[in-house]
C-alpha cells in the first residue's frame, strides 16, 4: 500500500518527493531559486478532466486555432489551448507508469528558469536531473517543465519502503564526493568560455554554459569545492574525453549536453 | 486516412482542410497539424496535411517544429515564478 504525499499540493509518493527536496536544495545552493512543481500525480479522471479542458470534438472547434489532435474513443480530438498537449486518459505518464510517473516543475525565480526551454537554469537541470533520480523526458516536444521520476515507490533514506511522509526542503546534503570537480576554460584565445561539472566516478561531464571565471567559482562553492580549476580548452575537451570514456567502460551510455546548446552569459 | 479502430468522419475532414488552409493563407509553405503527439520524447509524430489535390492526408514521421504545435506551459509557472 502506497502513501502518497504533497508537493506544492501536487499528490507523490515519498520518493518522489524526496527527490524533488534534493534538487530544490541544490538548486538554490547554485541558483538562489527554489524548485516548486505545478503537477504530478495524476488519477484517470484527473487525467479526463485536464484532457477534456484543452480538447473538443471537431464540431465544437469553431475557427479557433488547433496545436495537436488526439484520438480518443474511437473520435478524433482537438487541442484549442496553447498551453500544452495532453495524452488521452489512461495512457499519460503523469499517471503511475509501472515504477515512473512524471511532474511538471517550475521555479521560484522572476525569469524564465527551469520550465523555460534554453534557459541556463534548463539547460543545467536537464545535463543533471539522473542525479535526482529524474529523466528529462519533456523536451522533444517542447516541454522543458516535464520531467520522469524513476522508481517511485523507492523508501526513503531513513523512512520505510512507500509510506512516511515528505522530507524537509533542506535535506542534510550528501557528504561531498570526491572523484567531483568543476573545471572552466581560460585560454585567452578562447572567446568561448565553458564550464563544466565533472564526476569521474560517475562518468559524467554537465556543462553549465560559457559563464564568467566568476560564476564558475560560485559552481564549484555550491559542490563544496575552493574554486573552480582553469583548464585549456585542449584539456576541457580531453577531460570530456576520458569521462566519456569512464562511463562507457561502465557500461553506461554518456549523456552529454553540446556547450554550443548552452547560451553564452557575457561576464 | 485513420487506423483500424478510428474514422475520420466527413466533418473531421472538412476542419482539418480549413485549419490547413488557414495555416497556408497565414504563410506556411508545408500546413501540418500533429496527431497523437508521442510521449517518448523523440519529438517526431504524424500529422495532418493537405495532398496535391487539396484533399486531407496523413504524413508520417515529421518533426514536431515542421508543424503548427505550440505547447507554451502557460499554465505551469507559477505565481511565484516567471
Amino acid at each position: 500500500m502506497v502513501t502518497f504525499v504533497e508537493r506544492d499540493g501536487q499528490r507523490v509518493t515519498p520518493w518522489m518527493a524526496y527527490c524533488i527536496d534534493r534538487l530544490s536544495a541544490d538548486m538554490h545552493s547554485l541558483f538562489g531559486v527554489w524548485v516548486r512543481v505545478r503537477s504530478a500525480i495524476r488519477t484517470y479522471e484527473d487525467q479526463k478532466r485536464i484532457f477534456l479542458e484543452r480538447y473538443v470534438t471537431a464540431g465544437d472547434v469553431n475557427g479557433r486555432r488547433v496545436y495537436d489532435t488526439r484520438w480518443w474513443n474511437g473520435r478524433l480530438w482537438y487541442r484549442i489551448s496553447s498551453a500544452g498537449t495532453v495524452a488521452v486518459p489512461g495512457t499519460s505518464n503523469h499517471e503511475i507508469q509501472g515504477s515512473k510517473a512524471a511532474v511538471d516543475l517550475y521555479d521560484t525565480g522572476s525569469d524564465g528558469g527551469i520550465a523555460t526551454m534554453g534557459s541556463a537554469r534548463s539547460n543545467w537541470l536537464r545535463a543533471n536531473a539522473w542525479k535526482y533520480g529524474l529523466v528529462a523526458s519533456g523536451f522533444g516536444f517542447g516541454e522543458a517543465w516535464h520531467y520522469d521520476v524513476l522508481n517511485i515507490f523507492n523508501a526513503v533514506p531513513g523512512k520505510p519502503a512507500g509510506g512516511g511522509t515528505s522530507t524537509p526542503a533542506n535535506p542534510k546534503r550528501k557528504k561531498r564526493n570526491m572523484s567531483t570537480g568543476v573545471i572552466h576554460t581560460d585560454d585567452k584565445s578562447d572567446s568561448k568560455r565553458s564550464g563544466a561539472i565533472v564526476d569521474f566516478e560517475a562518468g559524467t561531464f554537465s556543462p553549465f554554459g560559457w559563464f564568467s571565471v566568476a560564476y564558475a567559482n560560485g559552481v564549484a562553492k555550491g559542490f563544496g569545492l575552493e574554486a573552480s580549476g582553469p583548464v585549456t580548452r585542449g584539456h576541457y575537451d580531453a577531460i570530456k574525453a576520458t569521462v566519456a570514456a569512464r562511463a562507457a567502460a561502465m557500461g553506461k551510455v554518456f549523456v552529454d549536453i553540446a556547450d554550443e546548446d548552452v547560451p553564452q552569459i557575457k561576464s | 486516412m485513420a487506423n483500424d479502430e478510428n474514422t475520420l468522419t466527413e466533418e473531421d475532414e472538412a476542419v482539418i482542410r480549413g485549419l490547413l488552409e488557414d495555416q497556408a493563407r497565414a504563410g506556411a509553405e508545408r500546413p501540418l497539424l500533429p496527431l497523437d503527439v508521442d510521449i517518448d520524447g523523440d519529438g517526431i509524430a504524424d500529422a495532418w496535411g493537405l495532398g496535391d489535390d487539396g484533399q486531407v492526408v496523413l504524413v508520417p514521421g515529421v518533426p514536431l517544429d515542421a508543424t503548427c504545435y505550440v505547447s507554451d506551459g502557460d499554465d505551469v509557472r507559477g505565481e511565484d515564478g516567471a
